[in-house]
């Protein structure tokens, strides 16, 4: 049973840790774990309060058709409204407009608002598919207005393309029945060419062209009349925006739990640290495991001993110390 | 310098030990063969300074009374945890322990025929001094032995505190001679011998590595033959104190404290001790009683 003094193999003295013994370091060292975990959702809680949920809103619109059914002839000569889709996404969406929405509507805070806004051709909209304007923002009211108004403007704008695409058209096409028809009149035709064959078809065919762009211009003036009346194919307001209630990305339940996540993790890393720097023996098995001597004797706490109340860091009875002196009222 | 004496007192010792063992009989743990303690006159020794010094021998000793009743009887302190009627309650867990600690200890005594065994913790505050003391307490228990507990921490004593007793005198004055034993020890109970301290000795290296301290020291356990003489020693890996009183002793009980001490406490422990004396084994002490193992696995 006794031994005489030796050298102490320093080979068995490795340390390594069982189950047991991970429990017990827990175990034993779980106000620092508690305090540790309970600090990092503290600073998680705090970050939260600068994290606003995300709320979205959606407005949809769809292509109506023309309304004026005998008309439709003339939609074959129109450019489809949803061709020009990509272009009016491109300029409803520039910087500039989104800056006046940004001043309109006050969101300054806003660092990003063109990723805070998307329109899109949605087949799965209602119909046979319509343009979904998206709006995501911390403010729900806010993003239903922007929603409102991206759509007003997309309406609006489209309107307004067509209708100046069509006043183009017939200035031009007026324009060119306005040469035409000077070329034919000021057209001198020596008496002696009078009879030429060749002179009387080109004569036959200006009128000719005369005629059909005179058709072209009363069609043209008939779709111009019908964009301004906004009896073609336009945008329509089949699903407006709502203000949303719930928001759809709400990361402060996420940023507490990493909180609590990451407080954990450091927590048992500390722990294991401060156990690595000072690997007590612990119990009787670490000690015969670590050192080779079965003990003698193993003798308990004495019951009710302090040691066996979780003993809160030092670091934490510092803080509580000094805001009970600077707000003692409060405790 | 006179070694006559103290001759006497090796070889007496020795040879009650060699003689008793054998038959332990109804004379007591360890078969103490009744008073062989010798009263002697003057026994001439030499300090540090080889300047005389004499252990003065109190009547009683004189008139050849055993030296054992001659002690002064002093009750433990009514603070005192150890006492039976303490306001804290025994806790029978903590007794039990060192109950299974005597037994063990009782064991590998008689097996070797040994009775001085020195308690020492690697560093402080790991229960040396409590884990003295409970031993001692239980070793009185045993009817018809004698248990000496030596407080030998000069420089931090706490057997008196632990006992709640006031020390009559220093250690320190005892071990260089200056104080007789007859005034210095105390005895409580009928099975233990105190030699407590009071105050603290700064050249307590200097006192236990001195030969009057060894002359002395073990004139004491000649004249109180007790079967066990605990000694409580400062830690180990603090200074030398431990080193300088370990050649008195037989054997050495590390105390560790389960939540402080570390196997590398032990290893440097052990190898402070290499070659100069038994580690009788390590009692852990403060091992928690919650947790996946029970305190005793």
């Amino acid at each position: 049973m006794t031994r005489q003094a030796t050298a102490p193999d320093k080979t068995r003295h490795m340390p390594y840790m069982t189950l047991d013994d991970l429990a017990e370091i827990l175990r034993r060292r779980r106000a620092l774990i508690i305090s540790i975990i309970g600090f990092g959702l503290c600073v998680t809680a705090m970050l939260s309060l600068f994290v606003a949920p995300v709320y979205r809103a959606e407005e949809t619109l769809a292509i109506a058709p023309p309304r004026v059914m005998a008309e439709l002839a003339l939609a074959d000569r129109v450019v489809p409204l949803a061709a020009d889709l990509p272009r009016l996404r491109d300029r409803l969406l520039a910087h500039d407009v989104l800056d006046q929405i940004a001043t309109a509507y006050e969101l300054e805070d806003v660092p990003d608002l063109s990723g805070a806004v998307d329109m899109r051709w949605d087949t799965a909209a209602p119909g046979a598919g319509g343009i979904v304007i998206r709006v995501d923002l911390p403010d729900p009211l806010q993003a239903q207005l922007v929603a409102q108004e991206l759509s007003h403007r997309l309406i609006g704008l489209s309107a307004e393309e067509r209708i100046v695409g069509a006043e183009r058209t017939l200035a031009y096409l007026t324009g060119e029945h306005r040469a035409l028809r000077t070329a034919i009149s000021g057209l001198n035709v020596p008496p002696a060419r009078q009879g030429d064959p060749a002179l009387r078809d080109d004569l036959a065919r200006m009128r000719t062209d005369l005629a059909e762009l005179t058709q072209r211009i009363d069609m043209a003036g008939d779709l111009h009349d019908l964009e301004q009346r906004r009896q073609l194919e336009r945008f329509e307001v089949v699903e407006p925006a709502q203000l949303p209630d719930t928001p759809i990305r709400d990361s402060r339940p996420l940023l507490a739990l990493a909180g609590g996540v990451i407080g954990a993790i450091v927590a048992v890393a500390v722990a294991l640290l401060a156990e690595w720097r000072h690997p007590a023996l612990r119990t009787a098995a670490r000690l015969q495991r670590l050192t080779g001597h079965a003990p003698l004797a193993v003798v308990p706490r004495a019951a009710g001993s302090d040691r066996d109340a979780p003993r809160v860091p030092v670091w934490i009875t510092r803080i509580g110390q000094a805001f009970r002196r600077r707000w003692p009222f409060l405790i | 310098m006179s070694n006559d004496g103290y001759g006497d007192m090796i070889d007496d010792r020795m040879g009650r030990l060699d003689r008793d063992l054998p038959r332990l009989g109804n004379r007591g743990m360890f078969g103490r063969a009744g008073k062989t303690a010798r009263a002697r006159g003057h026994l001439r020794l030499v300090s540090r300074n080889d300047s005389p010094v004499q252990i003065r021998t109190a009547p009683e000793m004189q008139a050849g009374r055993d030296p054992w009743h001659a002690l002064r009887q002093a009750g433990l302190g009514p603070e005192s945890m150890f006492r039976a009627d303490s306001p804290a309650g025994a806790d029978t867990a903590v007794e039990a322990a060192f109950d299974m600690l005597r037994t063990k200890l009782v064991k590998i005594l008689r097996t070797n025929g040994w009775n001085r065994v020195a308690v020492a913790a690697p560093t402080r505050g790991c229960g040396a001094t409590f884990s003295a003391v409970s031993l001692a307490m239980s070793l009185a228990g045993i009817p018809g032995t004698r248990t000496v507990l030596m407080d030998m921490n000069l420089r931090r004593p706490g057997v008196a505190d632990a006992l709640d007793m006031t020390a009559a005198g220093t250690m320190r004055a005892f071990l260089t001679g200056a104080t007789e034993m007859g005034d210095h020890m105390v005895r409580a109970g009928d099975a233990l011998a105190l030699g407590l301290t009071r105050g603290a000795a700064n050249d307590a290296g200097d006192v236990l590595n001195s030969e009057v301290c060894a002359t002395v020291f073990n004139d004491m356990i000649d004249r109180l033959s007790p079967d066990v003489a605990l000694c409580d020693l400062p830690p180990v890996l603090e200074n030398d104190d431990l080193s300088a009183f370990l050649p008195h002793v037989d054997g050495v009980i590390l105390v560790a404290d389960a939540d402080r001490t570390t196997a590398d406490h032990i290893a440097r422990c052990e190898e402070q001790l290499f070659g100069q004396t038994q580690v009788l084994g390590v009692v852990l002490n403060q091992v928690a009683r919650s947790g996946p193992a029970p305190f005793f696995a």
